[in-house]
């Protein structure tokens, strides 16, 4: 694990990412470091102001200062993206685990299900699943890793059927030991590492469709300061005062970035002879 | 190949029936019950009631699921809630500017992928590669809609070259502007009209078409030095052929497979980014419904848009498997996921 690490640091990207995502932590875990203050204070005197000394980043179409707001709003997009990891994470590695080890008609059915599941574009799924279940963010963040799920579904399977041919199981079975007992201890054990580096790299692809949701008038609700809404909100006033939208927008872009170039390195740590991007990530 | 062909028809039915289950259980998501919710806080108990009967909300599921698919098999799609029109005809009405926007992206994507993939194959590590490398990054990293805001105040607002929204222009005889218009015009080689559909179809297809293009020319990259540390390549070098004609003739065709697939694949995020470019730039297509529907809780409409979006990236997740496997024999036996 420490030779990872090790990796992370000696890559370029890796570098680079863990410096970018490590300022992005400070800042949002401090928002007063950098004097933003409440997100949700109306200043009616100071409409879509461009960016100036009292406001860094000018303010919105509520005179809310859009540093404070982005501020306030990433800790609720990386709370978001966290969860719906590691929601995705867990339905994942629970549905590929059972199937790969059992086999039979289980895994069967479970893999026709992760077919299904990406038989629908990831943001049309992710769409539908929470305008039905009713706008809001646990209902977005359900949504969005249901889409993520098949990834790590399909990783745990092969896992599981890796692991399940070991001798150790064999002697396992032999011995008695039930079935969810083998589960648990060695084959969700053992075959948990690389899930668990492979984890935290989906974030990105989770903050994106959070954002995307967000624009769409999905997940947060106002006054609820999240990016992709608050970019929803300025909207009709992109054309006058650009930096509301773009401010924001830079902000997903930095912290995707920072997710996705963690995700290169952690890549060519995996297979160094070919440094794949995100691909695996989003396809 | 008839083999492959039947055993891919065979995977794909299980698959549907799913997708049809899915859908249809999505207004069974709906928290509480569902013709309240549709109806809102003000509707009298008759009112409730006959939703009930209209959405057969009040049979048991099993009926309402053959009611579904019987109406599906009849090509009914339930009424809209907020146009109060069958979602069939909007969506007929809607579909021929979605697909003209996909097929001018996929062209887009082809045009910038194929070139950046093979030159970056052609010297790793060199200046293209490099490039490449921070265009694959942006590509998974910038929202749509904000690629698509930057386009619009750079090309629409500062330097004025392009219109902003719309699929054509105000004084355009709105039976041209609607159907496979793009298509007519070249068809009917009107050329203003060419002109016109075209400066308003580029920018939402460029927004589209950068984010395949740079994951196709990424994965073409890597099978591309694949293919070149093949050994037929050290015999073609031996025989004295041009770096050009290697890279053209012996390794392209052997890589291309592969990338069409991703293609494949990167359709379905396409079909998504869809409903955010449509929505910046008022393109009148199925995205744009979509978001409308999603704006006025019109649940049928979502329901539908959602079932045509899958069935789409279904059929072509399908041709892009049989296109594979014509291409490349091997494929045809294993398919490896």
């Amino acid at each position: 694990m420490s030779a990872f690490y090790g990796h992370l640091l000696r890559h370029a990207s890796g570098r680079i990412g863990i410096v970018l995502l490590g300022g992005i932590i400070l800042l949002i875990s401090c928002p007063s470091l950098v004097g933003a203050y409440s997100p949700d204070q109306i200043d009616l005197l100071a409409l879509l102001q461009p960016p100036s000394w009292t406001h860094p980043l000018g303010t919105d179409l509520f005179g809310r200062d859009l540093l404070s707001r982005i501020l306030y709003g990433g800790r609720h997009t990386l709370f978001i993206g966290a969860s719906v990891v590691s929601l995705a994470f867990i339905f994942g590695v629970v549905i590929g685990s059972v199937s790969g080890f059992k086999g039979g008609w289980i895994d069967s059915i479970a893999m026709r299900v992760i077919d299904a599941i990406l038989s629908f574009p990831a943001l049309v799924l992710a769409i539908a699943l929470s305008a039905a279940m009713g706008a809001g963010l646990t209902s977005a963040t359900l949504a969005i890793s249901v889409t993520l799920t098949p990834q790590f579904a399909r990783l745990s399977r092969n896992q599981a059927r890796r692991l399940s041919d070991m001798l150790y199981v064999d002697a396992a079975r032999a011995l008695g030991v039930p079935d969810h007992t083998i589960m648990l201890r060695h084959i969700l054990r053992n075959g948990l590492v690389p899930l668990l580096t492979l984890a935290p790299l989906s974030v990105g692809t989770a903050i994106l469709q959070v954002a995307s949701l967000g624009f769409l008038g999905l997940g947060a609700q106002p006054p609820t300061a999240e990016w992709g809404a608050d970019i929803a909100m300025n909207l009709d006033y992109v054309r006058v005062a650009p930096w509301t939208v773009f401010s924001t927008g830079i902000a997903i872009v930095l912290t995707v970035l920072a997710f996705n170039l963690l995700a290169d390195a952690t890549g060519a740590y995996f297979s160094p002879s070919q440094r794949i991007t995100s691909e695996a990530n989003r396809a | 190949m008839i083999y492959f062909f039947l055993r891919r028809v065979m995977e794909a039915i299980p698959v549907l029936a799913l997708v049809l289950l899915a859908v249809f259980s999505l207004t069974h998501l709906i928290p509480g019950d569902p013709a309240v919710m549709l109806l809102g806080p003000d509707a009298t108990n008759l009112q409730i009631m006959t939703l009930r009967h209209d959405l057969h909300l009040d049979t048991p599921l099993y009926l309402q699921f053959s009611t579904y698919m019987l109406q599906l098999l009849h090509g009914d799609l339930g009424t809209s809630l907020r146009t109060g029109r069958p979602v069939a005809d909007s969506l007929r009405l809607y579909l021929p500017a979605t697909a003209e926007l996909a097929v001018v992206a996929l062209l887009f994507s082809l045009l910038i992928g194929l070139p950046l993939g093979i030159l970056s194959a052609r010297k790793p590590g060199g200046i293209i590669d490099r490039i490449l490398q921070l265009y694959t990054l942006c590509g998974v990293s910038v929202p749509a809609f904000l690629l698509a805001f930057g386009l619009q105040i750079v090309f629409c607002s500062w330097l004025d070259w392009l219109p902003v929204a719309g699929r054509s222009s105000a004084f355009a005889p709105q039976a041209l502007t609607s159907g496979f218009a793009l298509s007519g015009a070249l068809f009917h080689g009107n050329v203003s009209m060419l002109a016109d559909l075209g400066s308003h179809i580029v920018l939402p297809a460029l927004v589209l078409g950068t984010f395949i293009a740079a994951t196709l020319a990424r994965f073409l990259r890597n099978t591309m030095l694949e293919a070149l540390s093949a050994d037929y390549i050290l015999t073609a070098r031996a025989k004295g052929l041009r770096q050009t004609q290697i890279l053209l003739s012996q390794a392209f065709p052997n890589a291309v497979g592969p990338a069409i697939m991703v293609l494949g694949v990167q359709f379905g995020d396409m079909l998504g980014g869809a409903i955010l470019t449509e929505t910046v730039f008022s393109w009148p297509g199925v995205g744009r419904y979509m978001f409308e529907a999603i704006r006025t809780r019109d649940y049928s409409a979502i329901q539908s848009t959602t079932l045509v979006f899958a069935i789409i990236f279904m059929i072509v997740s399908f041709g892009t498997d049989v296109i594979t496997a014509l291409i490349d024999p091997r494929l045809r036996n294993g398919r490896s996921s």
